[in-house]
């Protein structure tokens, strides 16, 4: 009798017990940011990464910036849709890493989720002058610090290099205007290529608006404010490249945004809006010369906008000093040039933009990226971005492709304000 | 009830006066067994469960200190949300384009295969592949044959010249496309089912059917089609529950657009949970969602009895 029993009793709680540690197994990675049980030493940093060179290089990061600050950092990561929702259900269990990335456009949608860096930055040892100045107030919200940069670009004009020669076509260069890039784009509209990539998001339109009507979606106020004939007329022209004017595809669905450099690679658009972070995995994918231009000249001349990334400490680390020192590592003189040269990140620190000129060999891109940078606003955002973005994604695909009107899609938006 | 019955009377006559020893110790037995299973439940189930319906009555942000609010959560839902509305007409579109197809088209191909044709292991395999594919890498494929001068758009130009619709940029096209590449997704998981069942058929009854003079239409739809009321229901049931709450085929292949077209209560909730950080009125939809799903499930039940045959 007892033999059976024990026997029973072993497995059930051997079942039971193997639960319990796969449970606290459980419970323990997803707290992996709290640090209970680590030494006084361990941050854990998370960062959006999409390939294992990327996290190669992050990790290598990590160790520059834990060298730096006595510390040892472990690092998270998920690719970039993942960790706008991952980061936000651990930011809502409490549950964040001490060291957290951001990119400028949602600073203000999670600025309550870091500390303040003004208040560290005697400490940090970190000049703010040593960072380029649109890019460090896009990380403020309010006065509040909420990272230091750590990359950030103007949005410009690529264009297929190849297939702007082949239609014996002048490149376009400082001072081409919206004529001009209308007339390209339709010479370079034939068979199943289009001449210019219109896409569904914020980022495609708003350096057309400020070449047109010098306006961003958001005001310098921090409003949103699309119902104005500024917008209306921008928008207009937009939807007219693909109902009337014909040189841009339709807008194949709301979240096509990551299609937009797809298209321009596969030779399919032969004009794209995108920034100096796309442009190296650009030149080395396509099987065309890759080039960029200043965007064409407006009513409002030569203009755009520029947005970036940083990393942060949370108002959750437990030791915010120390994290703080390690922000001020990843951003570092010696991270930066590391990052500059790997070609991962055009540097928020002016005097390492350098390391990405040289050490990519894009010495031809640094008139139009400087002049860009000239010529940019920092991108303004609001604390609801993110539901603009989706909102704007979703009603620019029946406004521009000519079944909705602009005015709905104006108000649709709006209605996120 | 049957099984009850069938087990009361092995009790009775097996153990006619049970020592007390041994029953306490299955009891034991029982509840280390139970344990594991139960442990995992209350994890991860009802507690998560009885949490969100919690959050429901709560102004949840993501950042920041939740504050009671009642029931203004469902207030909001049913009165003022303009999306609301929309994702339930959505999803109920969905369900009743997407279950009825779902189930004819596997139920006709476990037909098609159930006679003794050749390979038709190979098919059953074949037809249960887009099953056991990911939903996220189907529906990027079909995101591509989707989009204009895509594989669908070429063929069509080719074969009649006239290009397909933007079947994702349309808010005309975009739910049926979803339902499309749904029911692509979806039916091998039935046709398993069902072909299961087609075998089980005793071929004595078709047999003695076919002597009395019925064709085969009439042999499926009296003889064979009543002994598969169950797997039927079965499925039914299933996929009636999982295409309400569908999600990762429009969060794909159009992200809720054109405009709301294919916004579905899931997307919503979503959107409204991690996008717009609104954790207590994500959790309200998800209550509601939980109802109708509850209630349409109770009313299959009940609606059985009509005409679900569970003996031979």
């Amino acid at each position: 009798m007892a033999p059976t029993f024990s026997r029973r009793q072993l497995l059930g709680l051997g079942g039971g017990a193997a639960t319990a540690l796969a449970l606290s197994a459980c419970g323990g990675g997803s707290s992996a940011g709290s640090g209970s049980d680590s030494s006084a030493t361990d941050l854990s940093w998370f960062m959006w990464s999409a390939s294992t060179a990327e996290v190669d290089a992050w990790k290598e990061v990590a160790g520059i910036a834990g060298e730096a600050s006595g510390s040892t950092i472990s690092f998270q990561t998920a690719a970039w849709n993942d960790y706008w929702t991952k980061l936000t259900s651990q930011a809502a269990s409490r549950q964040t890493t001490d060291l957290v990335s951001i990119q400028s456009l949602r600073a203000p949608q999670f600025a309550d989720l870091f500390v303040d860096l003004n208040d560290h930055l005697p400490a940090m040892g970190v000049s703010e002058s040593d960072f380029d100045a649109s890019i460090l107030d896009a990380l403020k919200v309010d006065g509040k610090l909420v990272a230091l940069p750590y990359d950030f670009g103007p949005l410009v004009v690529f264009y297929n290099k190849t297939a702007f020669e082949q239609a014996g076509l002048p490149l376009p260069t400082a001072g081409w205007t919206q004529d001009e890039f209308v007339t390209a784009a339709k010479t370079l509209t034939k068979g199943n290529t289009y001449g210019f990539f219109a896409g569904a998001v914020p980022d495609s339109i708003i350096p057309w608006a400020m070449s047109q009507h010098g306006v961003q979606a958001v005001t310098a106020d921090g409003a949103l404010d699309l119902d104005n004939d500024e917008w209306r007329d921008t928008l207009n022209w937009y939807r007219g490249l693909i109902t009337t004017e014909k040189v841009a595809a339709p807008i194949p669905a709301a979240n096509s945004q990551a299609s937009a450099t797809n298209q321009f690679l596969a030779g399919n658009a032969a004009m794209n809006i995108d920034g100096p972070w796309s442009l190296i995995n650009a030149k080395a994918t396509a099987d065309f010369e890759v080039g960029i231009a200043p965007m064409p000249v407006g009513a409002s001349g030569s203009r755009t906008v520029s947005a970036g990334s940083g990393f942060g400490v949370s108002a959750a680390a437990e030791d915010p000093e120390l994290a703080a020192k390690a922000v001020a590592g990843l951003t570092g003189v010696e991270a930066e040039t590391y990052l500059g040269e790997q070609g991962r990140a055009f540097p928020a620190r002016t005097a390492q933009q350098s390391s990405w000129y040289e050490g990519n060999d894009l010495g031809d891109a640094q008139q139009v990226i400087d002049a860009m940078i000239a010529a940019s606003e920092p991108f303004r955002a609001t604390a609801k971005w993110t539901q603009v973005n989706n909102e704007w994604a979703k009603y620019a695909v029946p406004a521009f492709n000519g079944d909705g009107s602009v005015d709905d899609f104006i108000a649709r938006v709006m209605a996120q304000a | 009830m049957a099984l009850t019955g069938a087990v009361r009377v092995t009790d009775s006559r097996e153990s006619p006066a049970p020592p007390r020893g041994p029953r306490r110790g299955d009891g034991r037995a029982a509840t280390a067994f139970l344990l594991p299973g139960a442990i995992g439940f209350v994890a991860f189930t009802a507690f998560p469960i009885l949490a969100s319906l919690v959050m429901s009555f709560y102004d949840w942000p993501v950042l920041g200190a939740p504050s009671f609010v009642g029931l203004a959560n469902f207030a909001e839902l049913f009165t003022t949300d303009p999306v609301f509305k929309t994702a339930l007409l959505n999803t109920a579109v969905f369900v009743l384009l997407y279950v009825p197809v779902n189930i004819m088209v596997s139920m006709g191909l476990a037909v098609w295969i159930s006679p003794r044709i050749v390979g038709r292991r190979y098919y059953r395999v074949l037809f249960f592949v887009p099953a056991v594919t990911p939903m996220v890498g189907n529906a990027v494929v079909f995101g591509l044959l989707y989009t204009p001068r895509g594989l669908l758009d070429s063929v069509s130009q080719t074969l009649f010249g006239v290009g397909a619709p933007n079947f994702l940029g349309s808010s005309t096209w975009a739910l049926p496309a979803v339902v499309m590449m749904s029911v692509w997704q979806g039916f091998g998981y039935n046709l398993l089912v069902f072909s299961a069942a087609l075998d089980a058929v005793p071929p004595s009854l078709t047999e003695a059917a076919a002597i009395d003079g019925a064709g085969p239409v009439r042999q499926f739809f009296s003889v064979v089609l009543p002994l598969l009321s169950p797997s039927l229901f079965f499925a039914t049931v299933l996929t009636l529950i999982s295409s309400f709450q569908v999600f990762v085929q429009p969060y794909i292949l159009t992200g809720g657009g054109p405009g709301n077209s294919t916004t579905t209560l899931v997307m919503y909730l979503y959107q409204s949970g991690f996008q717009n950080f609104r954790l207590g009125f994500a959790s309200a939809i998800a209550w509601v969602l939980f109802v109708i799903i509850m209630v349409l499930t109770a009313v299959q039940f009940l609606g059985q009895k009509k005409w679900v045959h569970y003996d031979q």
